[in-house]
């Protein structure tokens, strides 16, 4: 009992991460229709700057300026690239395919392979019985759930929730009343490089980070992205909750080593039988 | 109709015998290459024959399988472990390794090619070379672990010719070349072909047409794996160990870096990207992760500013200079443009 709740708890945290990192696939995808494969360096970005940061100049310093630095590089790639190729998707498949393939190398060349741990949060908390939990899990799950919860509030609220949403929902009226897509893709991008840079900084609180991390949680990011239903951000969050848990008690009480087969097996039966993902209203299929 | 078809006829012959000239150089090459650079003009055949049947999906469909590697390595493990372990004679195993990378392949597309925008596809794709790096991490006893197998084999000594192991199977290397690109240019110029084409034009045209873009796309996307399983068959015994950085999402994005870069749709592109990003970097040293930093930056590059590639540009430019006042022409090579497929959406 006591292990079951420590499992779903690691399941909600990786969960959240999932959320994170899919909500950034979801509304790039929905805005500009962009299937980006460079998404996990910005996890890998953030992740290391964050790290490097917080080696030099605190951990108080590094958060806001490596959440900076993702949002901005996602930023620069739009105009510079992205923005070019709405409309194309083979050409922005390809271009993200480089980018992804430039900057893992990059990093790889610069950082090598070797784990690099972020600042640690010592201590533990003593759940139900014996089990304990390390205190950077609870804090990686109460900033993945504040974090959604205000990304879920703006997008509901806020102007650029709104323009987000409108451009996903109707490209053509967005357009007409001034929020042409290929504008309000700049928002999406900066705010999907900032989720993924919240996530990679999430990651370097609990786990060692390799410059691969980014590739590896963009596989559970598209996963969940596309089990919820490209487009759908309450998709996304119930499909990345059903990973997370699903991975956890996989592990936990089936086989540790097919831990990331459960996502995979998960995403194909979904998209057999349901090939639009669970929450897509339109009639825009999955892919 | 029967015009048309002995156009295609034509252009068959004309490609074919193309196909067999580079095969004849190949062969020659073979032999008189010097014994330092045998491995180098192993990676260009290998290479060569990987891109070339990449572009049976990427240039004939608009494609992009973001794991074609996977069943290049998928090919050279089962040959190996075929070999090693269950003890068939080589030609055997790489038979059924072929077989087997098209059973795989046709398990992880079909929940994936009949969707019209190629995103699933590409994921699906992708996901595939991660779970076989996966699987191979989690069973070391059987498939050697992340640190690969070596096919521990005596015959070194006794290869015809007074060869040696890595030039003995340059000669197979250039076969694997020579069919690869015999089957893409007989695909293209055939009513197969044609089919493939008119659902890269229209894919909702086509099944108003009465045929199933799908059973095409599917067809597609497993021929080009067992011929990238074929290259791993070769590949794997020449090399003398296979590891699983060899089908990785890296592997498969620097294959369709190469492609891309040379120019889709084009035999000749292909091989132009795989000499100017493996033969080149090779011949000066360069170190391989700085070469993927170089494939990625330049992926990205031509993707954005000539996605049709090097030798696409150039025959643009071709035409430009030939035609100076005129339109290009309507048919001939307008094909290798990155333009995406279907009007779907």
């Amino acid at each position: 009992m006591d292990a079951l709740v420590t499992t779903i708890l690691l399941g909600i945290m990786q969960g959240g991460l999932y959320t994170l990192v899919g909500l950034g696939v979801t509304l790039t995808f929905g805005v500009t229709h962009i299937l980006n494969f460079a998404h996990g360096e910005f996890i890998t970005v953030g992740a290391y700057a964050f790290v490097l940061f917080a080696g030099g100049l605190g951990a108080g310093l590094a958060l806001p300026l490596a959440l900076l630095l993702a949002g901005g590089i996602a930023a620069l790639l739009y105009v510079v690239g992205f923005r070019r190729t709405i409309g194309n998707h083979l050409q922005g498949l390809a271009f993200s395919l480089g980018l992804l393939l430039f900057v893992e190398a990059f990093m790889m060349r610069t950082f090598t392979a070797t784990p690099r741990s972020g600042p640690r949060i010592e201590g533990t908390v003593a759940l139900l019985g014996q089990e304990q939990m390390p205190v950077g899990r609870l804090i990686v799950i109460g900033v993945t759930v504040v974090v959604v919860v205000v990304t879920a509030f703006a997008m509901r609220r806020t102007w650029i929730g709104l323009a987000l949403r409108a451009c996903g929902d109707d490209e053509f009226a967005a357009s007409t009343v001034g929020l042409p897509a290929k504008r309000v893709g700049l928002y999406a991008f900066v705010v999907a490089g900032v989720l993924a840079a919240v996530a990679g900084i999430c990651i370097a609180l609990v786990v060692p980070i390799t410059p691969l991390t980014g590739l590896a949680f963009l596989l559970k990011g598209f996963v969940v992205a596309i089990i919820g239903g490209l487009g759908s951000i309450e998709g996304t969050f119930v499909a990345a909750m059903m990973l997370g848990l699903l991975e956890a008690l996989g592990t936990r009480y089936v086989e540790a080593g097919l831990t990331n087969a459960y996502g995979f097996i998960l995403m194909i039966v979904i998209l057999l039988v349901a090939p639009a993902g669970l929450f897509n209203r339109r009639q825009v299929r999955a892919g | 109709m029967s015009a048309a078809r002995s156009a295609m006829s034509a252009r068959r012959r004309r490609h074919g015998a193309g196909v067999l000239v580079v095969g004849v150089v190949l062969l020659v090459l073979a032999f008189v290459v010097p014994e330092n650079r045998v491995l180098l003009l192993n990676a260009f055949l290998a290479y060569g024959a990987l891109v070339v049947g990449l572009d049976l999906l990427v240039g004939d469909l608009r494609m992009m399988p973001a794991g074609h590697a996977a069943f290049f390595g998928a090919g050279g493990y089962a040959t190996v472990l075929l070999y090693q372990k269950a003890g068939l004679p080589l030609p055997v195993a790489g038979v059924l390794a072929v077989l087997i990378v098209g059973l795989l392949a046709a398990l992880i597309g079909l929940p994936a090619v009949g969707r019209s925008s190629g995103f699933s596809f590409a994921i699906i794709t992708f996901a595939f070379g991660e779970l076989l790096i996966q699987l191979i991490a989690n069973v070391p006893g059987f498939f050697g672990g992340s640190s690969g197998l070596t096919i521990d084999w005596g015959v070194g000594s006794d290869m015809p010719f007074d060869f040696s192991v890595y030039r003995y199977f340059t000669l197979w290397l250039v076969i694997v070349l020579v069919v690869v690109m015999l089957v893409v240019v007989l695909v293209r110029n055939s009513h197969l072909g044609l089919r493939m084409k008119a659902v890269r034009a229209d894919e909702n045209g086509t099944r108003g047409l009465g045929f199933n873009p799908t059973t095409y796309k599917a067809i597609a996307f497993v021929l080009a794996s067992m011929l990238a399983g074929l290259v791993g068959v070769f590949w794997a015994p020449m090399n003398g160990f296979i590891s699983p950085d060899t089908l990785g999402v890296n592997q498969s994005i620097l294959l369709l870096g190469m492609l891309i870069i040379g120019g889709v749709g084009r035999i000749t592109g292909a091989l132009v990207g795989v000499v100017l990003l493996v033969t080149l970097p090779a011949l000066f040293d360069m170190d391989p992760v700085l070469r993927t930093v170089l494939v990625g930056g330049l992926l990205a590059i031509v993707a954005l500013l000539q996605p049709s590639g090097i030798v696409g540009g150039l025959a643009k430019l071709w035409t430009r200079l030939r035609r100076p006042r005129n339109p290009p022409p309507a048919d001939g090579a307008v094909d290798a443009t990155l333009e995406p497929a279907g009007a779907g959406r």
